[in-house]
């Protein structure tokens, strides 16, 4: 793993495992918005993963209603312990250790019961698009974000639509040269 | 033979707006063949077919390459292009983590075979929705200015690099799906909605599906086209 990455992902563990014992909500939002944006920049599959776990995890734990499922207990000490493990395994270099915890943590949504694991896959799915649309709005292809996150094209066009990334308008020729250059391709 | 080319995100707005069977009419009227690239077809119709989301929208696509509407053109080696495209912007700061020297990698293999196809096939144009691509074809200043803007860092053009990328694709022009659509309500492919709605509010409409699924198309745009409209 990169240093740079290394380092960004232990301190946003560090923080994360103090928010989420604080029960602080809104810490959890910050550090993950500043994970995302460096994940942006860097294009590294470790930071993105994470940027996307801390994401849904600020989505999940923002949601007090899911507390009322069976398995929540479950799932949150669940989180606690992995993020504190994901820690220690990295801040000793070992890289691989901390890809199966955090690998494992994803598998585990599966043990959940039904509904808090719909929702929770579904906060995940959602991310991942989320996350996506600020690859692109980032300046990177449709296809290079889609590779990265491992999402659908589909998905990310519908998503991007609904932003108004496209309303940065670039000064390439007016919209009657553009039209002129269409129309001469139908004559 | 006469060939345009289409990028997926051309295909997806298209399809997502239920627009796909203009393609038809336009190739008939174009006199030529359409082609997508091996890797686009691969990434709309063979992916999402496998999946339930957007299974329909890649039944609807498969139907069109299956009637010839659509070509397939074959693979093309891009490692070279590939590696010029993604040498073009270099930021100040070595950024992404696997790309060293701050080169910015920015573009996707499939993007760039896309554009090999036409220059193979010397096309008249390639039909592009996604904002990147076309403006890295376009106006590679505007996406040095988006760039710096979001990297936060200053972002400079290896002209040579980007000279030499353009050398190898003989400046094939870019279309959006909007403009295409333009075409087709000329060409009388939307006479039947007209009669419902006026011609004004139906090129809004249309223009509007296809930003929402994810065109770049200004808002400023599309009032300009609406102006235009007679």
């Amino acid at each position: 793993m990169d240093k740079k990455v290394r380092e960004i992902i232990l301190g946003a563990l560090k923080e994360s495992t103090i928010a989420l014992k604080n029960n602080d909500v809104k810490l959890l939002k910050d550090i993950s918005n500043r994970t995302m944006h460096s994940s942006s920049i860097m294009q590294d599959e470790h930071s993105i993963t994470f940027s996307v776990l801390l994401y849904s995890l600020f989505k999940i734990y923002e949601r007090t209603d899911y507390q009322k499922y069976e398995t929540w207990y479950f799932f949150d000490s669940n989180i606690k312990t992995s993020l504190n493990l994901a820690f220690h395994k990295l801040k000793h270099d070992d890289d691989k250790g901390y890809d199966k915890v955090i690998s494992d943590l994803l598998k585990s949504v599966d043990k959940l019961d039904k509904k808090l694991k719909d929702y929770v896959k579904d906060v995940i799915s959602n991310a991942k698009i989320s996350k996506a649309s600020r690859l692109y709005e980032h300046g990177l292809s449709i296809r290079k974000t889609a590779e990265l996150l491992g999402i659908n094209s589909f998905e990310l066009m519908e998503y991007v639509g609904k932003t108004g990334i496209a309303d940065v308008a670039p000064s390439v020729g007016t919209i009657k040269n553009r039209l002129e250059k269409a129309r001469s391709l139908f004559t | 033979m006469k060939a345009i080319v289409f990028d997926s995100s051309s295909i997806i707005s298209l399809a997502m707006n239920d627009l796909l069977w203009t393609l038809k009419a336009l190739k008939k009227i174009y006199k030529g063949d359409f082609y997508i690239p091996n890797s686009v077809k691969k990434e709309i119709i063979d992916v999402p077919i496998k999946s339930k989301k957007f299974k329909l929208e890649a039944i609807m696509i498969s139907k069109l390459v299956d009637e010839g509407i659509l070509k397939v053109g074959k693979t093309v080696d891009v490692n070279k292009l590939l590696f010029l495209a993604n040498s073009v912007f270099i930021s100040k700061e070595n950024l992404q983590v696997k790309s060293p020297g701050g080169k910015l990698n920015i573009l996707q293999k499939g993007e760039i075979e896309a554009i090999a196809l036409c220059a193979e096939l010397n096309a008249d144009a390639y039909v592009v929705d996604e904002r990147t691509m076309r403006l890295f074809m376009e106006d590679s200043e505007g996406l040095k200015t988006i760039l710096e803007g979001k990297l936060h860092t200053s972002v400079s053009v290896d002209n040579k690099m980007l000279s030499d990328f353009k050398k190898q694709i003989n400046g094939v022009n870019i279309i959006r799906s909007s403009e295409l659509m333009m075409v087709a309500l000329e060409k009388g492919l939307f006479e039947e909605y007209i009669n419902v709605k006026n011609k004004r509010e139906l090129v809004d409409a249309i223009l509007w599906g296809l930003r929402l699924r994810g065109c770049a198309i200004s808002t400023e745009e599309i009032n300009e086209t609406i102006k235009l409209v007679k």
